[in-house]
């Protein structure tokens, strides 16, 4: 059976290849799984097998990190070809990518790179989504970067992402602990940001846990992926979902990957708070 | 312009060209970003070190967490990935390790990282169903002698100066032997296919490497037998030639004598 269609709002997983078996075998009703399209830009093997059979019994979602949205370099067209593929043999519900650049001068960066929020920017990021989603023939969500330094800006970061959204048409992939973590190291409020946010144009919520720096502690978070959801970011993610109204909800992880079960739990408490933020706004779309 | 200006200045400081203080005219009020600004370089290197690991795990295991972990930083320093996946990122990786022979004094380090790469090649390679045993059987004797052969896509052969392949085996099982293991100086042969799901590794000896390798290069059943022959006097072809059948490592025979399949 094939979900061409959104799944109705439920929490989905980050697919890592150690939980390959349990993820085919699990019985939880309405889970999906997100995978990183660029992780199986290959030529054939055992980890497109797996996808396929996994992608036969759940609904899947595209989160590429590779295309370098905000960048200056034209589109890697073999990146384009690939991601074309694997969506045309998986049909994922939904295909997100990052308000970033990633790519310069042909170099990689492997890293979300900021980019400047100002009505240059606006624009160029707007005409390359819209670029981009003409390319694919499909509306893309695009994600709000994790903030590390104050930039110098003329708009506020949820003004940026309306913009483009407005002007190329794409939708929202909202990361509240990227929110979470911003709050912290720049110091804005995640409430009023969340509730800046028009939900009509959010597709997808993320969840990840963060880490202190090594060596600056507290006053600094990583968005590493490699710990479970603080209770901070879950109690930010229940407002955010009263908010906007049910939406599918991500646990990343991506770093320090225990037992699939236990991944499952964080599921469990997704699904816990999607069913409170239905009771309290059960006409949100 | 402010936007090309911002891209290649943080595109500098990701890349370790230019320091932090390059970033200050960028920022809110001028002010320094100090060490803060250091996360949008570690988190590339961090996810490139990573990808190494993945790729090279057998490689990374004899190595330890310390001292691969610092050849891999040095490695991304000097062939940062331009591709927009790091799911083959580290291709020159086994001469990057030859050429510091001298710097980390163990000369088949850089072999044993061939091994990884003849594993992942293999890995990744397309899908081709094997040729089944039985089909070399409708050939007779004479048509099979003038059959070209195509490998598996995912036949990778390898020929390495050092003994390795015991020590890459018990790497693969999730061991981790002592640096101070001997390994013997000579030639091995090794074959990386993936007849079904998973990839097989096998050592072989120098008459089935040649014979595969003559396959490989377009040489005809027989013509690949006769090098083979050269290379190993002793060989015995029909148990040469059966045996390569049943492995599974060939995907299609085309009779020079005019039928194919």
């Amino acid at each position: 059976m094939r979900f061409p269609a959104p799944p109705p709002p439920s929490a989905g997983l980050g697919l890592k290849p150690e939980h390959f078996r349990p993820a085919l075998e699990t019985e939880v009703e309405g889970l999906w799984f997100e995978v990183h399209p660029e992780n199986y830009m290959v030529e054939g093997g055992p980890r497109l097998a797996w996808l396929a059979a996994i992608r036969d019994k759940r609904p899947l979602s595209f989160h590429g990190v590779g295309a370098s949205l905000g960048g200056l370099d034209p589109f890697d067209p073999e990146h384009l070809l690939a991601l074309i593929a694997l969506i045309d043999r998986f049909e994922p519900f939904q295909v997100s990518e990052h308000a970033t650049f990633s790519a310069h001068k042909n170099r990689y960066h492997a890293d979300l790179l900021p980019l400047p929020r100002t009505q240059e920017a606006v624009q160029h990021l707007a005409n390359r989504v819209d670029e981009f989603q003409t390319a694919l023939g499909r509306r893309i969500i695009i994600e709000n970067p994790t903030n590390y330094l104050p930039f110098a800006c003329d708009l506020d970061e949820p003004e940026f992402l309306t913009d483009v959204a407005r002007r190329s048409g794409c939708g929202l992939l909202m990361d509240i602990n990227n929110i979470w973590v911003s709050a912290n190291n720049v110091g804005i409020d995640p409430c009023a940001y969340i509730r800046s946010i028009p939900a009509n144009l959010v597709g997808e919520i993320h969840v990840a846990g963060h880490s202190q720096d090594p060596a600056l502690g507290a006053e600094f978070l990583i968005d590493s992926h490699d710990a479970p959801v603080s209770e901070d970011v879950w109690s930010l993610l229940a407002l955010a979902l009263r908010t906007w109204g049910p939406k599918p909800v991500l646990i990343e992880r991506d770093g320090n990957i225990p037992e699939f079960n236990d991944l499952l739990v964080e599921v469990h408490n997704a699904s816990r708070i999607l069913t409170d933020a239905r009771e309290v706004a059960p006409n949100a779309t | 312009m402010r936007l090309e200006k911002h891209i290649e200045t943080v595109s500098e400081f990701a890349s370790g060209q230019a320091g932090a203080v390059a970033l200050q005219p960028l920022m809110k009020d001028h002010a320094h970003p100090g060490q803060r600004a250091n996360v949008y370089r570690n988190s590339g290197i961090l996810a490139c070190v990573e990808a190494l690991r993945s790729n090279y795990s057998r490689l990374a295991r004899m190595m330890g967490d310390e001292f691969f972990g610092a050849m891999a930083r040095a490695y991304v320093a000097s062939k940062p990935p331009s591709v927009r996946s790091l799911v083959g990122y580290g291709a020159s990786l086994p001469p990057f390790l030859a050429a510091a022979d001298s710097q980390h004094g163990l000369p088949w380090l850089s072999n044993l990282a061939l091994l990884d790469r003849a594993w992942l090649a293999a890995h990744l390679a397309s899908d081709a169903r094997p040729l089944s045993a039985d089909s070399v059987a409708r050939h007779g004797p004479d048509a099979l002698m003038h059959t070209l052969i195509d490998l598996s896509p995912s036949a990778r052969l390898v020929e390495t100066d050092w003994g390795l392949t015991a020590l890459w085996s018990a790497l693969d099982a999730g061991n981790a032997p002592s640096r101070e293991t001997p390994i013997p100086q000579r030639t091995e042969y090794v074959l990386f296919w993936r007849p079904d799901g998973e990839v097989r590794m096998r050592q072989l000896s120098h008459g089935e490497y040649t014979f595969l390798q003559s396959l490989a290069r377009g040489h005809a059943i027989g013509a690949a037998c006769e090098m083979a022959l050269s290379a190993q006097p002793d060989i015995d072809l029909s148990s040469l030639i059966a045996g390569t059948f049943a492995s599974g490592i060939f995907v299609n025979a085309t009779s020079l004598q005019g039928t194919s399949q």
